[in-house]
């Protein structure tokens, strides 16, 4: 946990002195040079925070029932481009007692307020008594901008999670708040 | 669990179902001297920049003479842009009025101002009031400019040259009395829009 705090933190730091400069053409002879602008499209490689906060639903193998826990998390990702990331995350999901640590991508479609995106993510899960697995998350959700570096989103992710013998479901939905810097 | 997929998948096709065709409708005034390269094309910031260029060096420039009267030549556009040449002089020449060092003779409006001539020296106009020929402030100098431009393209990559040279030919002994450039290259790449 902490190396994953130390691992945010820097990529917070590199992300935020790494944002483009808006140029301007009143400055001193050859200013403009190295400045550009596309006011629509957003700058590139920016990194993200999402807080994560919601449930997760999972079936018991011993009982067809299903059951919920809190969960939270962190992700953090770079936008390379307005429709594409890459993302880095952890969730902790507290019936469970299980943390979920994830890396994939995402694709997103950006239509004023909203930006909708599908992701696909490879997980390990460890809950705190027991074997860890693997898995994959494939997922997609919704953000509403609120400020060009805020915006609130509701996310869906199904895990499929490799056991020895057989294969557990679970679905993640959270809400969250995504910073850009 | 089927509840939960059905409704998230309900939920993006009723913000996606309100979309409906695209209209220009939320719009923002923008400082204009703001760099904007929305595309390739010569635009407002070319523009801006070629004037400040040109008339800084005028300022700075010894014309020989206080306050000359300049007039508007020809300004050549060589690109194969569609590019409005008069916004571009018209940009030079206020700022150069504004500055208050050198006067502009009207040069565009010559027949109308040959009319008013006729008009008020017809009778209708009160003789003390009326203005007459002759008395026209004749130019010193006379401004002229040519914009080329040359373009290189490689697959996703592209860039645009832009030239502005300018001058000022004295009307007397038709000597160029000064001449500046305005180099300006943009590097482009190529990328896709919409899905």
């Amino acid at each position: 946990m902490k190396h994953l705090l130390f691992t945010l933190a820097i990529a917070l730091l590199l992300g935020s002195s790494a944002s483009a400069q808006t140029g301007r053409t009143d400055g001193a002879e050859e200013s403009e040079f190295g400045k550009g602008g596309y006011p629509f499209g957003g700058p590139s490689h920016r990194v993200y925070l999402n807080t994560a906060f919601g449930s997760g639903f999972f079936d018991l193998t011993d009982a067809s029932k299903t059951r919920t826990g809190f969960l939270y998390g962190l992700e953090l990702g770079v936008e390379m481009d307005q429709w594409i990331g890459i993302q880095a995350g952890y969730n902790y999901l507290s019936d469970r007692d299980m943390s979920i640590f994830s890396l994939g991508s995402r694709f997103a479609y950006a239509f004023d307020p909203f930006v909708y995106h599908v992701s696909l993510n490879a997980g390990l899960y460890a809950p705190n008594e027991g074997s860890r697995n693997f898995g994959l998350a494939p997922g997609a959700g919704i953000d509403i901008v609120l400020h060009k570096r805020v915006r609130i989103g509701l996310d869906y992710k199904h895990d499929f999670i490799f056991t020895d013998n057989s294969i557990t479901d679970m679905d993640r939905i959270y809400a969250g708040l995504k910073f850009f810097f | 669990m089927k509840l939960i997929t059905y409704a998230a998948i309900a939920l993006i096709g009723l913000t996606t179902g309100c979309a409906g065709p695209r209209a220009f409708t939320k719009g923002t005034y923008e400082d204009p001297k703001t760099i904007a390269l929305l595309d390739d094309r010569f635009n407002e910031n070319d523009m801006q920049l070629i004037a400040k260029k040109v008339v800084d060096s005028i300022l700075k420039a010894p014309l020989n003479r206080p306050e000359p009267a300049i007039m508007l030549g020809k300004m050549r556009n060589r690109t194969t842009e569609h590019i409005d040449m008069v916004a571009l002089s018209d940009k030079i020449k206020t700022a150069l009025i504004q500055s208050g060092k050198v006067r502009f003779v009207d040069v565009t409006n010559r027949k109308d101002i040959a009319t008013e001539y006729e008009y008020q020296q017809s009778g209708y106009v009160d003789p003390t009031q009326a203005k007459a020929p002759g008395k026209q402030t004749g130019s010193d100098l006379i401004l002229t400019g040519t914009l080329s431009a040359n373009v290189q393209e490689v697959g996703k990559d592209k860039l645009i040259y832009y030239k502005a040279t300018f001058q000022l030919t004295d009307l007397v002994s038709s000597e160029i009395i000064w001449t500046d450039e305005k180099e300006i290259r943009k590097a482009y790449k190529k990328r896709s829009i919409g899905l």
